[in-house]
């Protein structure tokens, strides 16, 4: 629960308190029932309602009708919801005040573009501004950087066989200690790069297109070693030890 | 004024009284079925009851079974007491029934073997689509001239709605069911894409709109007053909400398509349109509540009153619920989650469900001359009912929003998705599956419940076969100085022409401009045409119902491009009969799947033998049968003849050498699969799994030039 709104507040509030204001509606809905219930129910007994001056002359079955009026809330609800209706409409495509789908995505990017520059200006600045130790801190940043882009590739590309955890599922359980073709990262980059004839593992740098990334990927892995997955195929392969 | 007697016929009420009440506990046990199979796959059992082939099953049977039979049980009781006439025809109201109640056994029969469509809520094969036709016209005939024949001038209000849902069904069920037959069972969608998407969704929201609500409005006018003993609130409301509902609802459809690959403007009218439902749809529900005033005291004591106010409240709830989904960013958080089946649920559960219920409860005592069996079981079925909707409503709404917000999430940095594996955020709302099965249960023991004290009260009466009545022997003189809408009321026909232009000008806005601009500009394709196999496997997706939890409909948003790819374009779609967008991602969407090179061909084979051996903990259920089942060939022609004539490129000498081409590349599929002790004899390649994963392997592929045409184009030239 806790969790949802710690996200809530992060993501979209405004569709999130819509979607909780239904279940208020809802809940609404059930005590106003409830409540007409117990009122009119002590009403009734005392003082049965007698609405007969409205009732329209025609009758079919047994069913009259009743002359009321609509009710005034109900008219401007439907007047308000027609003229949201039109200005929407202008303002999507006549005027162009909001974006449509595509023109929000590409803002969508370019917001996230414009931070990453905002966040990179911050650590050349950083860099620039001289001292021994803070170039050490960039250091540290960038090699973090990467392992992070590693992840990233690992989830999207080699979790499918090998499992989020690098427990191993159609590929081998990349957290032991025991390689089938090698376990320093020259090796590691050589199988990545150029697959593994014969099985599922493809060569991957024509797809990921450039050697850093296969070596972050490579990074990312034996950055795995000695972690516990949750389902870890047994070893395979031969001990390495660097 | 010179009166007659004549007799109304119960017998046909009672037969769709008994349909109804039969197949909704069927439906909804096999609702409670598939439930199950959403908290443990092993409730997967077999091919025939997997959850593909009998989600279509259990929407069907609630929707066209369930709430159909009632809706005629309804109509059948009310009209001919409305018009002082009996029925024109007892031999079509046997037609009507007997028709309907075998177009239902069709769909038990071929929904598990999985002969659909592919399109939601019209599922139904094409021999399935004209026999609805038949039975539908039949109804109608005989509804409408019962109307012509009337005694009483002036039409209710129940009229109305009945006359508006039927016309807007016919029209519905005739545009959307526009297929070309390749086989005695099986069709291709006339329309591709996001033309069929749109078309889909105009039928798909109205089949809501005009089955399960504008006949149930009819019946809430007839049964509420009639049960209540008090007079309809304003008569006023009724014209109004009544014409607004009928021309609004039609425009309203491509809510259900937001952020997709249809053209913007027809999104912007699904949403202002679906604005403009709020004020109509509450308009009947507070003609439903007001009318009560003064029975209130009744509400407490009397089932069926008890069961109409919660129908009431929860229609009220369901339709503004539906016009705040329809707002984008809302819609962008909920769509594709749980959050849409609990709305769903509470119109079908609440409004539909309940207001049965309360029909059932007044309407069997009176046609078995009784009392109801017993008011305290009665009282039971209502708290176990209405605690059910809300322990399934919410439960999945909280299902909902997590699955929406983990979707989206970014991790602090901002550059990953917080949770880039789709099994995690399934993993997290398996809890809220448990909830909801709960409160399916405890409706499914609330309707049984019912079953028992209505067959009580039936044992305890006796069956009035026939209600005599006095009538006037002629029509009553047309009242004109009573308005204009008084002066309608009175004149049937000139009544149906102006319901007619109401139901149809929105479709006619929204998909003719669409479906020419297509046929004059067509849109460029992104991707190829599918080779044979290929084709043979995008059938066997069809067929599985691979598409009741799989989207192909990427979103532009960047938390979806990144997880799935590029977002949809109406060129990715060009080829596609029917389109397979989705509605629902209890898995991932699978537009792209092709462009993962990481999703080899032996993965696929293996994720689909048993999914849990490459996604531990998934709930998709396994397909080993499709290793085994043998594909079949002996259609293949005839599908991609058919698809030519919709306009799928393939030449002569590509149909002509169909079989060979198909054996090739299933060859190199088994290949790839031997490498890994598979043991496929090249000269059974031909096995249904082997044509789905060619189909996987393509999908959402984009191509500057088509592989498929290049190729043959090549190979003719040498």
């Amino acid at each position: 629960m806790s969790d949802i709104m710690k996200m809530a507040s992060l993501d979209s509030p405004a569709a999130v308190w819509i979607i909780f204001l239904f279940i208020l509606v809802f809940m609404g809905f059930l005590f106003y029932v409830a409540l007409m219930d117990k009122n009119h129910a002590d009403d009734m007994a005392a003082k049965p309602l007698d609405d007969s001056d409205l009732l329209l002359d025609h009758e079919i079955d047994g069913i009259r009708e009743l002359d009321n009026d609509l009710p005034p809330w109900w008219i401007k609800l439907f007047y308000v919801s027609i003229i949201f209706a039109i200005v929407y409409m202008l303002g999507y495509h006549v005027v162009d005040l909001w974006n449509l789908p595509d023109a929000e995505y590409v803002a969508e990017l370019q917001k996230v573009e414009t931070e990453d520059q905002v966040k990179k200006a911050n650590m050349n600045s950083a860099g620039s501004s001289g001292s021994g130790a803070a170039s050490g801190v960039v250091e540290v940043d960038l090699k973090a950087q990467a392992l992070a882009s590693g992840k990233k590739l690992f989830i999207q590309t080699c979790a499918a066989c090998h499992m989020a955890d690098g427990g191993g599922g159609l590929g081998p359980n990349l957290t032991d200690k025991y390689w089938v073709h090698g376990g320093d990262k020259a090796s590691i980059v050589k199988v990545i790069s150029e697959g593994v004839p014969g099985t599922a593992m493809v060569a991957w740098l024509a797809i990921l297109q450039t050697e850093e990334k296969v070596e972050a990927v490579a990074d990312y892995i034996l950055s795995l070693q000695g972690t516990t997955p949750a389902n870890p195929l047994p070893p395979k392969g031969e001990l390495y030890t660097p | 004024m010179s009166t007659e007697t004549i007799r109304y016929d119960n017998k046909v009420v009672l037969h769709f009284l008994i349909a109804s009440t039969l197949f909704g506990v069927v439906g909804m046990m096999v609702g409670l079925l598939i439930a199950m199979q959403l908290t443990n796959p092993a409730f997967n059992l077999g091919p025939w009851l997997s959850f593909g082939r009998i989600r279509p099953l259990h929407t069907n049977a609630v929707i066209f079974a369930f709430v159909g039979n009632a809706l005629f049980m309804g109509i059948y009781y009310s009209l001919p007491r409305l018009c002082k006439t009996p029925m024109i025809s007892p031999l079509l109201s046997k037609i009507h029934f007997w028709g309907w109640q075998a177009i239902i056994v069709s769909a038990v029969i071929t929904l598990p073997l999985g002969i659909t469509s592919g399109k939601e809520y019209a599922e139904l094969e094409w021999p399935i689509d004209i026999a609805i036709t038949l039975v539908w016209v039949a109804f109608g005939i005989n509804m409408l001239g019962t109307i012509y024949k009337r005694r009483e001038r002036h039409m209710y209000v129940a009229i109305w709605f009945y006359v508006a849902s039927w016309l807007a069904v016919a029209i519905l069920h005739i545009v959307n069911s526009i297929e070309l037959p390749f086989s005695y069972f099986h069709s291709f969608s006339y329309f591709a894409g996001v033309q069929d998407a749109l078309v889909q969704w105009w039928y798909g929201h109205n089949a809501v709109a005009f089955f399960l609500t504008t006949p149930y409005l009819g019946m809430m006018y007839y049964f509420l007053p009639k049960a209540a003993n008090r007079p309809v609130f304003s008569y006023r409301l009724s014209i109004i909400h009544f014409w607004a509902l009928v021309f609004i609802y039609m425009w309203a459809g491509p809510h259900h398509l937001l952020y997709s690959a249809v053209p913007d403007w027809a999104q912007s009218l699904g949403t202002v349109f679906s604005l403009m439902l709020i004020a109509p749809s509450w308009g009947g529900m507070l003609n439903g509540l007001l009318t009560l005033r003064g029975a209130w005291d009744r509400v407490r004591e009397d089932a069926a009153l008890k069961f109409m106010v919660v129908a009431i409240t929860c229609y009220g709830m369901a339709t503004f619920e539906g016009p705040m989904l329809s707002l984008k960013n809302v819609n962008a958080l909920a769509h594709y989650t749980d959050y849409i089946i609990g709305h769903v649920h509470v119109g079908g559960l609440g409004w539909n469900g309940c207001l049965t219920f309360g029909v059932l409860y007044w309407l069997v005592p009176k046609l078995f001359g009784t009392k109801l069996y017993s008011q305290k079981l009665a009282s039971w079925h209502f708290w176990l009912a209405t605690l059910g909707i809300i322990f399934y409503a919410v439960a999945l709404y909280f299902a909902g929003i997590t699955q929406g917000l983990m979707w989206s999430q970014f991790n602090e940095e901002g550059d990953m998705l917080k949770y880039p594996n789709f099994l995690e955020t399934v993993l997290q709302i398996i809890p809220m599956y448990y909830v909801r099965a709960l409160g399916g249960s405890m409706y499914l023991i609330g309707a049984l419940v019912m079953c028992y004290n209505l067959w009580k009260t039936a044992r305890e009466g006796d069956f009035i076969a026939e209600d005599e009545a006095q009538v006037p022997t002629r029509i009553g003189a047309l009242q004109t100085n009573k308005g204009f809408h008084r002066k309608l009321e009175g004149m049937a026909l000139p009544f149906t022409v102006f319901s007619v232009f109401a139901v149809i000008i929105g479709g006619l806005f929204e998909l003719v401009p669409v479906i020419m601009s297509e046929v004059k500009n067509p849109s460029k394709p992104l991707v190829g045409i599918y080779s044979p196999l290929e084709l043979e496997g995008r059938e066997i997706y069809r067929k599985e119902g691979c598409v009741n939890c799989h989207s192909q409909m990427i979103r532009p948003f960047r938390a979806e491009t990144e997880r799935y790819g590029d977002y949809a374009k109406p060129g990715d779609y060009v080829y596609e009969h029917p389109f397979l967008w989705g509605s629902r991602r209890i898995g991932p969407d699978l537009q792209r799947i092709g462009e993962r090179p990481d999703l080899t061909a032996i993965w696929h084979y293996n994720h689909m033998i048993d999914p849990q051996t490459t996604s531990p903990d998934s709930i998709m259920p396994p397909y080993p049968w499709l290793a085994e089942n043998e594909l079949d060939l002996s259609l293949t022609r005839s599908k991609m003849r058919a698809l030519r004539i919709l306009g799928v490129p393939y030449s002569d000498k590509m149909i002509e050498s169909a079989l060979t081409d198909m054996k090739k590349q299933a060859e190199g599929i088994s290949r790839e699969l031997n490498k890994f002790d598979k043991n496929i004899d090249p000269e059974q390649w031909q096995t249904e799994l082997i044509a789905l994963i060619a189909y996987l392997k393509v999908l959402g592929v984009r191509v500057e030039e088509d592989p498929v045409l290049s190729e043959t184009k090549a190979e003719e030239e040498l």
